[in-house]
């Protein structure tokens, strides 16, 4: 290429840049990209440190529950979180400790690659319900939002027995 | 790299990719985190920067058109010039005579045009984003070169 070509080229170069002008994307949507990244990349950490556990220790579910924030953030179940907020309140969730409770760390590890703990946390539940679940843990631990209505009883003495009101179920996150 | 470093470092190339084809925000935005969400996921090596901007280059190309394929409107570049000249605030005549040039052009000449000068993209790397054979790239070029060509040297 001569110079005059070059020169050309250059011309184009600038001519274009005028019409398409490199953007940068909204604050927060740049945030939010950054968040996911960190909340999936600390759930692989968590996930590695977890295949060397043989044991439930004092932080086993808190690191499960990093990962498991980080593999729904990865499905883009849930946009990016803060992880350790996220993880933490999740850990300290009922249905959590219930799902997870009584199997070796290398089993829920499994749980959760195989897709079958973060089915029975309620993949289901619409975007916004998962949302506020991660935000406002604590009210998750009274009677679930998404429980369905008791259906209308018709037959009283029949029917009364088998319904259970709200709050004397299991709560949390509704069933798929 | 670390995935952080990479989402900072292609944040406009990405986004500025997705809002000439897709030629909104908000969907601009979607497909700006679908490209990053598909990096997370991929978790692949790279052999070097180059191969990764190539990369995320045809994942951002392909979820836009992946959109615009959705909804039935695929124009390609053709209507984001139109949309863009809306809004230039200088220049104003320049652009137009380089927005009118470019319409001349195939959808995949601008397409070629666009990632050779505003990308910086080698005719190889292009052929590999788009899949599409070397040659037909650099006869597309050549024929946006031509055209910019005739609107950019003074008049005799």
């Amino acid at each position: 290429m001569n110079g005059r070509e070059e020169n050309l080229d250059l011309k184009i170069k600038e001519t274009l840049a005028a019409v398409f002008p490199e953007v940068d994307p909204p604050e927060a949507v740049l945030n939010a990209a950054i968040a996911r990244t960190k909340t999936v990349e600390a759930g692989r950490e968590a996930e590695q440190i977890l295949e060397t556990h043989t044991r439930e220790g004092p932080d086993t579910r808190s690191l499960l529950a990093v990962a498991t924030v980080g593999r729904m953030t990865l499905a883009g179940m849930i946009p990016g979180v803060d992880y350790r907020e996220a993880g933490r309140q999740l850990a300290q969730s009922r249905e959590f400790a219930s799902l997870t409770s009584g199997r070796t760390p290398s089993e829920n590890l499994e749980r959760l690659r195989s897709g079958t703990l973060i089915k029975e946390l309620g993949v289901s539940m619409r975007r916004n319900s998962r949302e506020s679940f991660l935000k406002e843990p604590h009210a998750r631990t009274g009677p679930s939002r998404e429980a369905p209505k008791p259906p209308e009883i018709k037959n009283p003495e029949k029917d009364a027995p088998q319904i259970r009101g709200p709050g004397n179920g299991p709560g949390g996150l509704p069933s798929i | 790299m670390d995935a952080e470093a990479v989402v900072k470092q292609y944040s406009s190339m990405v986004y500025s990719i997705a809002l000439n084809y897709v030629r909104n925000r908000e969907d601009a935005e979607d497909v700006y985190s679908e490209v990053f969400l598909t990096y997370l996921k991929k978790d692949r090596d790279f052999t070097d920067e180059e191969h990764r901007k190539a990369w995320l280059i045809r994942v951002t190309i392909n979820c836009a058109k992946d959109l615009l394929k959705k909804r039935q409107d695929y124009t390609q570049l053709e209507e984001c010039f139109t949309l863009q000249a809306r809004g230039l605030t200088e220049d104003v005549v320049d652009r137009l005579d380089v927005i009118d040039v470019l319409k001349q052009l195939t959808p995949a000449q601008r397409e070629a045009v666009y990632l050779y000068y505003m990308k910086e993209l080698t005719v190889a790397k292009i052929a590999e984003i788009l899949e599409r054979p070397e040659n037909t790239v650099k006869s597309d070029l050549h024929r946006g070169r031509e055209q910019m060509k005739v609107l950019l040297q003074p008049s005799k």
